[in-house]
This record gives structure tokens, sequence and C-alpha cells, in this order.
């Protein structure tokens, strides 16, 4: 008896997951994900448009969105119709219960931890494609499934666009930036500001001593003529 | 970093530490006596040459990177691509804010550094204050670069192909525009420091600073000229507008330090021949640099809509101080002011007509034009601060404002040729003759109802002009005196005409058929076929046409051009004739395989050139014999 009741659920278990995983037959999927991509000294922006599509109709659902750790001011797109949940970190619409397809826009800033922004998106769902457009320059971005195309991005005014496709649901998108040509900039302009101030301070001691010496000369010459 | 954006960066940084040590030393030689002044002057003068050479070797740098399609620059993969032509990747390089920034900034370093060398030993104060005013304008341009605009920014990410330059930018014209612009511009530098130096100081500028003055004035005006006319010819045969100037803010900026520059030579020469115009000569000579930076911040800035601009930039309010700064270095000039600045010789006897009165009248239309275009250049900024709406002068305004005023230039250059002229020899009978010529060629111009009447009118004055110039052409040529003046007077009332005419173009737009025909200002221009072509990627497609008038006949092309990248441009083909030229642009295919096209006439297009050549060649005979001319009595 002992072992029964042991094989039993697991039986159950064997015959009802494949179901369970193939099933769930209005699990709405993400057709497409748009990321825009803004970097400035505050941090850095996130602007999401994510577009949900499912295979029936005429049934009411609703999509939940996991902000990243660490995401702040976040800002939803039509406010009436998404709501936030647990204190800001899940993005949540009810969609049309007689439309396929929804989307839902919000935007986050996600802080620099130096020159680096480090983010991490889970996905609920699969998702078709993923492009990330990034506008700032002198920006790298560094992804473990994001690659930059370099077609699009010439024909763009981005500084780059990168795009993935057919992520399973689950799927971790690491979007890593490091904004290494500012810290090199940065070095040079700070280079040149000590320069030049270095430059003043030593035309200023020579002017000083100048004067000086050039008064002493004066005071000598008067008492000799004295 | 890459290794070219590593070493860029560190020259640009190394040229504005040097400009920089160069400006503080220098004011430290001009605020010292003695030998500690010496060795500082010595130090300044010797770490704007190092600058100079540091700032080519940069250059240098920049154009390795476009010629060897190092994406690794930002700027290279924004304006260049692999498989752009060689030539074209040169130019590149000052295709962008950035690049056509470093170039200027180059310009001015070298033209400066050279000044520098050439320059004879004079009054120390003279040389220190010169020295520290036109480092300080280094420092501020090498400080544009280091702060601002960095030609030298790396690619993040890296990318394999650049974006590749504008198709209209790809034309031999545009190759070589911004560079004769940039000398012109940075040459307006040297009469800037000279007067700030003869000013601050107070020390009298004898005939080398005066000869000085005249040849950088003649040189910057020389090359500003080419610029100016090059870039009319880009958008003549580019543009596909048949025009050559649209009097956009862009292209006003530029042509106002032309005018300013003009009357202060006409100021230095009005000190050689009567001994005055010397607070003209210093309230004009610092004026076109300052220009030069107005036109900079108009490019630059996005305050007013151009086609030439770079768009929004950050560089606008740095370039407003800088601006700021150098206006109140002239005012202080003007406020130091003494009549003794200029030692010249007073000869005016021996003038039927009153030469000082002429080169007055000659400054003041000049000066007015400066300052009705820059105004109306600036009007839709003025008028959106006032009224809170933008409204700008429309092209008929400046059309009829500089054809008057172009009559009038006209009517000066003849009178002043007059004037100059010896007393012997029958001058009314020369008098006469200008004017019978003038009569003539007005009474052959003139037809009521058809041709415009100013038009007409503007051509008996540039007649009766013409012969003034020849008649004193031929005096100096007699008497081995300077004919630059003569023969660049001799272009602009070439130009003059030719402008006048040129502006009455007729236009015929037809679809037409294979075979079909249209008339235009006498020519018959058939419709061959369809023709296509591919090159380096770019794919050609327009119809050949046949240009034929009597036993000539001639083959043109205009086409549209499809590049790699989904950029498509349109090119003109234009037959140039000896009275007339005929332009036709391609506009598209129609129903039927029709192929539609513009087809115009527009007179003495040939002659505008050959005035402008004239009046750049008249530029550049006066700075190469601007040495004698100081010299001669």
């Amino acid at each position: 008896m002992k072992s029964r009741r042991g094989v039993f659920p697991a039986v159950v278990f064997c015959v009802l997951f494949p179901v369970l995983a193939v099933a769930e037959p209005n699990q709405p999927t993400v057709k497409m994900l748009h990321i825009f991509v803004q970097a400035n000294e505050n941090g850095v922006s996130f602007e999401n448009i994510w577009v949900f599509e499912r295979e029936d109709v005429n049934l009411p659902w609703e999509v939940g969105i996991d902000l990243p750790e660490g995401a702040t001011a976040l800002n939803v797109d039509e406010p009436n119709e998404t709501e936030s949940l647990k204190a800001g970190r899940i993005v949540r619409k009810k969609m049309p219960a007689d439309s396929a397809m929804g989307a839902v826009g919000f935007s986050f800033i996600m802080p620099k931890n130096g020159d680096l922004c480090q983010t991490l998106i889970k996905s609920r769902y699969s998702i078709g494609s993923i492009v990330v457009f990034l506008s700032t320059p002198a920006v790298r971005l560094e992804s473990n499934v994001l690659k930059m195309d370099e077609s699009l991005t010439r024909r763009s005014d981005y500084a780059g666009i990168y795009t993935a496709e057919g992520l399973a649901g689950g799927a971790k998108i690491e979007i890593n930036l490091k904004n290494l040509a500012a810290a090199g900039g940065r070095r040079i302009e700070i280079i040149c500001l000590a320069g030049f101030a270095i430059i003043v301070i030593i035309a200023l001691i020579i002017l000083y001593y100048s004067r000086r010496t050039a008064v002493r000369g004066e005071t000598t010459n008067e008492a000799r003529s004295k | 970093m890459s290794i070219t954006g590593c070493l860029g960066a560190g020259l640009s940084a190394a040229v504005f530490l040097l400009c920089s040590f160069a400006a503080v030393f220098a004011l430290l030689s001009s605020a010292l006596r003695g030998q500690t002044a010496r060795i500082a002057f010595l130090l300044a003068r010797a770490a704007i040459f190092a600058a100079a050479l540091l700032s080519i070797a940069a250059l240098l740098l920049l154009i390795r990177a476009f010629l060897t399609d190092d994406f690794s620059i930002a700027l290279v993969g924004q304006y260049s691509s692999i498989s752009l032509p060689a030539y074209y990747k040169l130019s590149a390089v000052w295709a962008g804010s950035a690049g056509s920034l470093f170039l200027w900034s180059a310009v001015i370093l070298v033209l400066f550094a050279f000044w520098l060398a050439k320059s004879k030993a004079g009054d120390m104060r003279f040389n220190a204050v010169a020295l520290s005013v036109g480092s300080a304008v280094c420092v501020g341009f090498s400080a544009l670069l280091v702060f601002i605009e960095k030609p030298f920014d790396v690619s993040m990410p890296a990318i394999s192909d650049g974006i590749g330059l504008n198709p209209l930018l790809q034309n031999f014209w545009m190759v070589i525009h911004p560079p004769l612009l940039f000398v012109g511009y940075a040459a307006f530098l040297i009469p800037f420091v000279i007067i700030s130096a003869i000013t601050l100081t107070g020390v009298a500028a004898g005939p080398a600073v005066y000869g000085q003055l005249r040849r950088w004035l003649m040189f910057a005006v020389c090359f500003l000229s080419l610029g100016i006319v090059t870039g009319a010819r880009w958008s003549y045969i580019e543009l596909g507008w048949g025009g050559y100037w649209s009097w956009d803010p862009v292209e006003n900026a530029s042509i106002l330090p032309w005018f300013v520059a003009v009357a202060a030579l006409h100021s230095l020469i009005g000190i050689k021949v009567a001994n005055k115009f010397r607070l003209w000569t210093v309230v004009l000579a610092p004026v076109p640099f300052i220009l030069c930076l107005v036109a900079t911040f108009i490019t630059r800035s996005g305050i007013l809509q151009s086609v030439h601009s770079f768009g929004h930039s950050v560089v606008g309010a740095a370039l407003l101080a800088f601006i700021a700064a150098c206006l109140f270095v002239w005012l202080v000039s003007i406020i130091r002011f003494k009549k003794g600045f200029f030692a010249g010789p007073a000869d005016i006897s021996g003038f039927h007509l009153n030469e000082q009165e002429i080169l007055l009248w000659v400054n003041i239309i000049l000066v007015f034009t400066a300052a009705v275009v820059g105004v109306a250049t600036f009007w839709p900024v003025i008028w959106q601060a006032a009224a809170g709406s933008t409204i700008a002068p429309a092209r008929q305004f400046y059309d009829r404002l500089i054809s008057i005023l172009g009559i009038l230039l006209a009517l000066l250059i003849g009178l002043g040729s007059l004037a100059a002229l010896p007393k012997y020899g029958n001058f009314i009978i020369k008098l006469l003759g200008c004017c019978a010529v003038g009569l003539i060629c007005f009474g052959f111009a003139f037809n009521p109802g058809g041709r415009h009447f100013i038009i007409s009118f503007a051509c008996g004055i540039a007649a009766f002009s013409f012969v003034a110039v020849l008649i004193k052409l031929w005096f100096n040529l007699r008497s081995g005196s300077n004919i630059s003046g003569g023969i660049a007077h001799t272009g602009l009332l070439i130009l003059v005409v030719a402008a006048g005419f040129s502006s009455s173009e007729q236009i015929v737009q037809a679809s037409l058929a294979a075979g079909d025909k249209i008339i235009i200002g006498g020519y018959t221009v058939t419709y061959n076929s369809l023709k296509d072509e591919s090159m380096a990627g770019v794919s050609k497609l327009g119809p050949e046409v046949t240009v034929k008038k009597g036993s000539f006949a001639k083959k043109l092309w205009p086409y549209n051009s499809l590049y790699p990248d989904g950029s498509s441009a349109s090119e003109v083909a234009v037959y140039t004739g000896f009275l007339k030229d005929i332009y036709i642009s391609f506009d598209g295919v129609g129903q039927n395989e029709q192929v539609i096209i513009t087809a115009k006439e527009k007179p003495m297009m040939l002659w505008l050139w050959v005035g402008a050549t004239l009046t750049i060649a008249g530029s550049a005979l006066g700075f190469l014999r601007a040495k004698e001319v100081v010299n001669e009595k």
C-alpha cells in the first residue's frame, strides 16, 4: 500500500504534465518587444512596448510583466487600464476580451553603478522578436541574447539596434551597458583643465617674482642714487 | 578605446594645452619687461608653432582614419563607408560638424603660425599682444574640439561599415568648397589680431603693418570668394533647382564677411590715397572674423533653419560666448582708436572727381548691404522674440535690395576708375565716351514689355563702368601700376550684368515619349531613350536627350542615382553655351513610360562664372602684389 501511495501521484503527474505543458491554449505570447534605451547622467531610461497576441478570442485575458530588480520611476502609458502590483514590481494590464492582440507600454529607469548599468529582464511568456534601440552613442551594449544588426543601425539615427528572435517563456535577457568612451573623454578633459590651471599658476608665479625683482631693483637703484 | 581615437584625443588635448600656454605666456610677456618678457614671448611663439604642427598631425590622422575605413572613430562611421570613393572619403572628413570645425581650427592655427613666422620683429608689446589675442582665439577653437565637438570620439559599439556620405555632398565642388571657405574664414583672424594689437598697445602702425593688413585681407577675400563661388557652382549643378544663390541663412552668413572685408580693403586704399579712413579701417577690418564666427554659429546652433546647417548642437552656446569675447575686444579697439594709428602718404592731388567721396560711398553701400542682409537673416529670430511668431523675408526682398545696391556699386566702380585717372589727357572726352557706350548698351538691352527695365539699366551702367575700368587698366599698364583692382572690378561688372540676365529664366516642363521634342531658348531638346547604368553599387537611370541648334548637337543625360543604402539623388545635365545654358533635370517616369523632364534656359550663366573668376583672379593678383602696392606712391 505504501508504495502504491507513492506511485499514484507520480503516474498522475506523468500523465498530466505534458498536457499542462502543451496546453494552456489561451496562453498569450509576446509577438514583439521593442525597448528604447537612452543613458544620461542620472541613469538609463528603458521605454518598453510589449505587443501580445493569443490564439483564441472572446475570453477575458490579462498579462503581467515583471520589472527588473532596481527599476525605478515606473511610468505606464495608459494608467486607466494598466496597474502596477507588488510595490511597483509587476505591470499588469487587462486586455479587451474580443481582441487577439494587445500592447503594454511603460518606462522605467535603471540606476548606474559607476559606468556600468546591468539590467535583467525575465519574461513569463515566449517572445517572437526583440528589438532594442540604443540612442546614446559611446555606450557599449552587451547581452546574452541580443546581437547588433549593423544593416539596421546604419540606416537609422540610433547608435545601435540590437535584435533577438524566438525566446522561450521564462527566458532571461541581460542588457549590460558600459559607458566606456565617456570615461576616456572625461580623463582627457580633466587633464586639459588641470594643465590649463598649472599653466596659469606658473604664469602668475613668474609674474609675481618678476614684479618683486623689479621693485627690489628699483629700490636698490634709488638707494644708490641717494 | 582605439589607438587612433586615443592618439587623436591626445593630440587635440596637446594642441589645447600648447595654445593655452601660448595665450597665457604671451599675456605675461606683454605685462613684463626686459629679458623675462622676451623669453616668455619666444616660448609662447614656439608653443603656437608646435600646436600648428600637432594640429596638422591630428588632421592627417583623421584623414587617414577616413581613407583606411577606421570605423572605430564614430565620425568615420557617420559620414563614410567602405564603398565610398577615396576622394569623397577625403571630403567626408569635413562633412560633419566636428570634422569641419576641426579643419577650420587646424587652418586657423597654421595661418596664425605662418603669420607669426613671417611678421618682422617690431615693437615687443605689439607682438606680445597680437600673439596673446591670436592664441586666445586658438584656445577657443581647440577647447571646442576637446570639450564639445570631439572628432576622435570612438564608435560604441564598433561597426564594420559606415552610414556613408549624403549623396548631395558626393560632388567635386563639395570636395573643395569647405576647405576654401575655411581658409578664407581663418585668414580673417590676422586683420582681427593686427587691429587689436594696434589699438590695445597704442603703437602706430607703419607701412609694414599696413602691408600685412592689406595682404591678409586680400588673401582672405580671395579664398572666401573661391569658397562662395564653388558653393554656388555646387548648388547650381547638384541641387537641381537651377539657381546658384537662394539667400539661405547660411549662404547669407558666408557673404556678410565678404561685404565688410571688401569695405575694409577700400578703407585701406582710402588711407593710401587720401590719408583718411583710419577709423573705418579700425572698425571694419576685425569685423569679418567676428562675422565668420556668426556664420559658424548659424550653421551649428540650429537657431535658423537652413539646408546647409548641421542641425541643433551644443556648440552654439560656446560659440555665442566666443563671439561675445571677440565683440568685446572689437569694442575696446574702437574706444581706444587714435588718429595716429596709421601713417599713410597724403597724395590727393591730380584727381578730377573726389576719389575720397567715392570710396566713402562704396564703404557706406557695402556696410549698409551687410547690415540689411544681416538683420534680414536674423529676422525670424528677432520676430520670434518680439511677436512670438516666425516670419522670414522672401527671396524677392533680397533680390530687389541687391539689384539696386549692385547697380549703385557698378556706377561707383566706373566713377572711382575715372576719379583715379591722372589729370593729363582728355578727361571730358573719356567721360563722354563712357556715357555714350553706357547709353548704347542700355538701348540694345532695353526691351519694353519683355525684359525688366532694371536689367537694361544695370546693363547700361555696367557698360559705362566697364569702359572706365578699361581706360584705367590701360593707364595702369602703361605706367606699370597695379592692375589687380581693375581686373577684380571688371569681373564684378560682368557678374552684376550676368546675375541680372540669369534671373530671367524660361522654364518648360514636359512629359515626353521617345522621339518627342521641346523647344527652349532656340534649342530643340529631343528625348532619345531611357538610359541606365550601374557603377560601384550606384544605379543611375534617366532620359538621354539631344540638344540641337542648327548643325550643332549635343547629347545630355540627366539622371537619378540610387545608392546602396537606399538614398537617392538627382543629377542635372547642363549644356553651357556662349550666351545661355540649357539646364535639364529628370523628374521621373510618368504614364506609358513617358519621362518627365524640366528644361530651363538660363541666360549668361557662362559669364556669371567668368565674372566670378575674374574677381577672384583680381584679388589673388592684389594679394601677390600687395607688397609692391604699399611701396607705390
